[in-house]
């Protein structure tokens, strides 16, 4: 027989309706369930609480399920501008996708819409939004933002502007979510292709669809194109079998290097995992010839992340965050994330047992570090071969220096 | 085929299984009997060292549609990885029945003979995968593993420059090269391959060590050494067995011998140092290089965390054997800490050395096992000698007892591969 996991923590807020902080921890739950559905009839009565936020996110994610894509991208806005760590990019990408354009499993391009004056695909995320890494924010103002910022200084020392930057390190360390401040900061359409669009392309009508893509961005221009997961995307050709992926990937090539089309002012940011397994043909002047490494957050960074997901919840204000963060050195932020999670879930377990609403204090993430480790480690340690072994064009000092500093292996 | 099924072939193809692991789940939500799909999933499961959902996967695959050989063939790599030769062997002879001309299938046909050191059979298969194949380089990877095994390294050599002809950055054909040139004793040579090799496949484990091998190399006794163990390695584990209890009882009879013949210590005294110095070295040479090798700053990159921990214990061991040496020739010449530490500091690394040769589960358990009893023992004793004789004698001699029972249990250890 099934039993609804969930059940408990129902009765509960039955028993205690007004209890807000049960609620919006119910509402979480429901959320990382993927129960849509029934969460909007939880989420209500928060709108008027502190937990507005994480509600308008909640409505947001029920009126994508029944169809409102209007209203649900109107209240995740408003939802991340009040508290950015309620970002989604899952949701983002569902909405962007559908306003944007679309690309089915058969390869083709559908749903595309005028854009608006001021595109909705603007991102609202900014660096401000994300705690520490200022060299590497310091890396990307210098390679990124301002030569599409003052592109005269530039220009009169010859420089080109636009191309491509690859983005690459650890799972869950927020490539995905520094490409999107890097849209912000720069006020810049932000379109992006995901890995599921990237792999339908390869079933249909391929070549055309991503010319189209290149050009609509290049018409939004300035504009930036991500593309997440981008060794699916140009994999050594060698290890293509099939002729329909050879072609994309030549096309993408093409495309980068805008041979037919004019690339200024289109910065194409991609992102990936595996830095090894994207196309040397990919990375050559004028493609991705840029390359960042995006390490796991730094001390400052942590206890950002640490205090904005901890912000609306019933935490210990005595809790010492810098002393919490330097306990989880080379953890992602995703790691982190699930750390807050399992925090909590203590807090809550002693709630549902005792009726007291205790706070999540300093021995609950304590415990919970003992059961966690950072899941970066192991992607560090294989990436230590390539350091040694294939970095003959320098492609990887900067992840050399953080292996070193970091005492990897 | 389904758009998931695509998906998940090309992300295959790009080496990102995990990815593929969720379509080939959305596939099998619409068509949960697709043979094809089910080995598909087993192999990336594989990849992913997830053993346990592989094999479930293989087993699916196989009653879906016994007719398929690639089930089979899945099932047979699996079990090879999981050291199952049995049933790995069961596996391929099935797919090859009802596929017989399939090159794939008669490499790891030739890989399962290896394993078990059945060097003609390995070849036979060899020969006939690259038959059917001429250019497939696993097949005449395996086939000039199969030729050096058995000492036609003029064949081998043959094989793998044709292989290299055809495909010059195939990471594992340089690796093999790298090999070969170890065996003709070229060290600078195989140097070079296994730096190719290692750009073309950073990750590989088989041209790192053969790398480390190389560089050893260049220390004149590890040459000696490392040309032991190759003309070790191309004898059955019988034989390597025999060969290891025939110089064990062979040099019991020189010592026999000398007791009984005091004349003929001229002679045989220093055949029996040298040996005793061979055996020494055997055992702790590795982890002596090792540590040479961090002192440089191409070998400081390539140790890994292991051989670093070994060669530091070695090291700090060695250390202390010196520091107790010297106290005893400069301070106090009349401790028997100074007479008996340096001798037990010695041999220390040679039970050391057995944990780091066994393979990961009960056999390296049982060896650490094994290693710390006696270290602890030697350790206790050589403190009690500044204490108590009465306990420093009771622990020696255990130690002392012991050190040759577990040298062999060791030895037997290292030969053994746990089931995963």
């Amino acid at each position: 027989m099934d039993i609804d996991p969930l059940a408990p923590l129902l009765q509960a807020l039955n028993l205690t309706p007004d209890n807000v902080i049960l609620r919006a921890h119910v509402v979480r739950e429901f959320l990382k369930s993927r129960r849509y559905k029934d969460v909007k009839a939880l989420a209500d009565p928060l709108l008027s609480t502190e937990y507005r936020p994480l509600a308008l996110l909640a409505t947001a994610r029920w009126e994508l399920e029944v169809g409102k894509r209007g209203d649900a991208s109107r209240h995740y806005h408003e939802a991340i501008s009040a508290d950015s760590s309620l970002i989604d990019e899952g949701l983002e990408a569902e909405l962007e996708t559908d306003n944007t354009l679309k690309i089915t499993s058969t390869g083709e391009i559908h749903g595309r819409v005028e854009m608006p004056e001021t595109p909705s695909s603007v991102p609202r995320v900014t660096f401000d939004d994300i705690g520490g890494m200022e060299t590497l924010k310091e890396q990307i103002r210098l390679n990124i933002l301002y030569p599409m910022q003052k592109p005269e200084i530039y220009e009169a020392y010859g420089k080109k502007i636009g191309g491509g930057i690859l983005l690459y390190g650890p799972p869950g360390c927020g490539k995905t979510h520094l490409a999107r401040a890097t849209a912000g900061e720069l006020g810049a359409s932000f379109f992006s292709l995901a890995l599921n669009e990237i792999l339908n392309m390869y079933i249909g009508n391929s070549e055309k669809n991503l010319a189209e893509l290149f050009a609509t961005a290049r018409g939004r221009a300035p504009s930036v194109l991500f593309i997440d997961e981008v060794d699916a995307m140009g994999a050594k050709r060698g290890a293509l079998n099939n002729s329909a992926m050879r072609s994309v990937v030549t096309q993408f090539l093409t495309e980068m290097d805008g041979i037919q089309s004019n690339n200024e002012k289109l910065l194409v940011l991609g992102a990936t995992n595996e830095p090894w397994n994207v196309d040397s043909a990919l990375r050559r002047p004028g493609r991705f010839d840029r390359v960042l490494f995006v390490p796991p957050p730094d001390l400052k960074a942590r206890i950002e992340i640490l205090k904005l997901l901890t912000r609306n919840r019933n935490v210990d204000p005595s809790i010492p965050w810098d002393k919490l963060a330097a306990q989880t050195e080379l953890f992602s932020g995703a790691d982190i994330k699930q750390l807050v999670e399992q925090a909590t879930e203590r807090a809550v377990v002693d709630a549902l047992k005792s009726g007291d609403l205790r706070p999540v204090r300093l021995a609950d993430f304590q415990l919970a570090l003992k059961e966690r480790k950072p899941s970066t480690t192991e992607w560090l340690r294989r990436s230590r071969n390539y350091v040694n072994f294939a970095n003959q064009d320098g492609y990887y000092d900067d992840l050399s220096q953080f292996l070193d500093k970091a005492k990897i292996r | 085929m389904t758009p998931s099924l695509q998906r998940a072939n090309h992300l295959i193809d790009s080496g990102r299984f995990d990815l593929a692991i969720t379509e080939l789940m959305s596939h099998l939500a619409e068509d949960p009997n697709d043979s094809h799909a089910l080995s598909l999933l087993a192999f990336c499961h594989l990849k992913m060292k997830r053993y346990h959902n592989a094999t479930e996967a293989a087993e699916a695959a196989i009653v879906a549609d016994p007719s398929q050989a690639h089930g089979f063939y899945i099932m047979s790599q699996i079990m090879r990885e999981r050291n199952q030769p049995v049933p790995a062997m069961e596996a391929i002879q099935t797919a090859l029945t009802l596929e017989p001309a399939d090159p794939d299938f008669l490499v790891v046909l030739a890989y399962l003979h290896l394993d078990a050191h059945r060097w003609e059979e390995a070849l036979a298969a060899a020969e006939l995968a690259v038959e059917r194949s001429p250019h497939h380089s696993g097949a005449v990877n395996v086939l000039a593993t199969c030729l050096i095994k058995l000492r036609r390294i003029g064949e081998a050599s043959g094989a793998l420059e044709n292989a290299l002809a055809q495909d010059p950055e195939n990471s594992q054909t340089l690796a093999n090269m790298g090999w070969l040139e170890l065996d003709r004793n070229r060290y600078g040579d195989a140097l070079d391959f296994f730096q190719r090799a290692l750009v073309q496949d950073p990750e590989s484990e088989w041209a790192r060590e053969g790398l480390l091998h190389a560089l050893r190399a260049r220390y004149p006794l590890y040459g000696v050494v490392l040309r032991y163990m190759l003309w070790m390695s191309k004898h059955s584990h019988k034989l390597q067995q025999q060969i290891t209890l025939a110089t064990y009882l062979g040099a019991r009879l020189l010592r026999e011998l000398l007791a009984r013949y005091p004349g003929l210590a001229v002679i045989l005294g220093p055949l029996l140092v040298v040996w005793r110095l061979f055996c020494y070295l055997t055992w702790t040479i590795r982890a002596a290089t090792t540590l040479l090798l961090r002192f440089t700053k191409h070998g400081r990159t390539i140790v890994n965390n292991e051989e670093i921990l070994e060669s530091n214990l070695v090291g700090g061991a060695w250390l202390a054997a010196l520091v107790i040496w010297l106290y005893h020739v400069y301070v106090d010449p009349f401790t028997y800490l100074g007479k008996i530490g340096p001798a037990v500091f010695l041999s220390l690394p040679m039970i050391w050395s057995g944990p780091f040769d066994c393979a990961p589960g009960w056999p390296r358990n049982v060896s650490t096992a094994i290693t710390v009893v006696l270290t602890i023992a030697a350790l206790v004793g050589v403190v009690f000698l500044q204490i108590d004789l009465s306990v420093a004698a009771k622990c020696l001699r255990f130690y002392g007892v012991s050190l040759g029972l577990a040298l062999l249990i060791q030895q037997y250890l290292v030969a053994v591969k746990p089931e995963k």
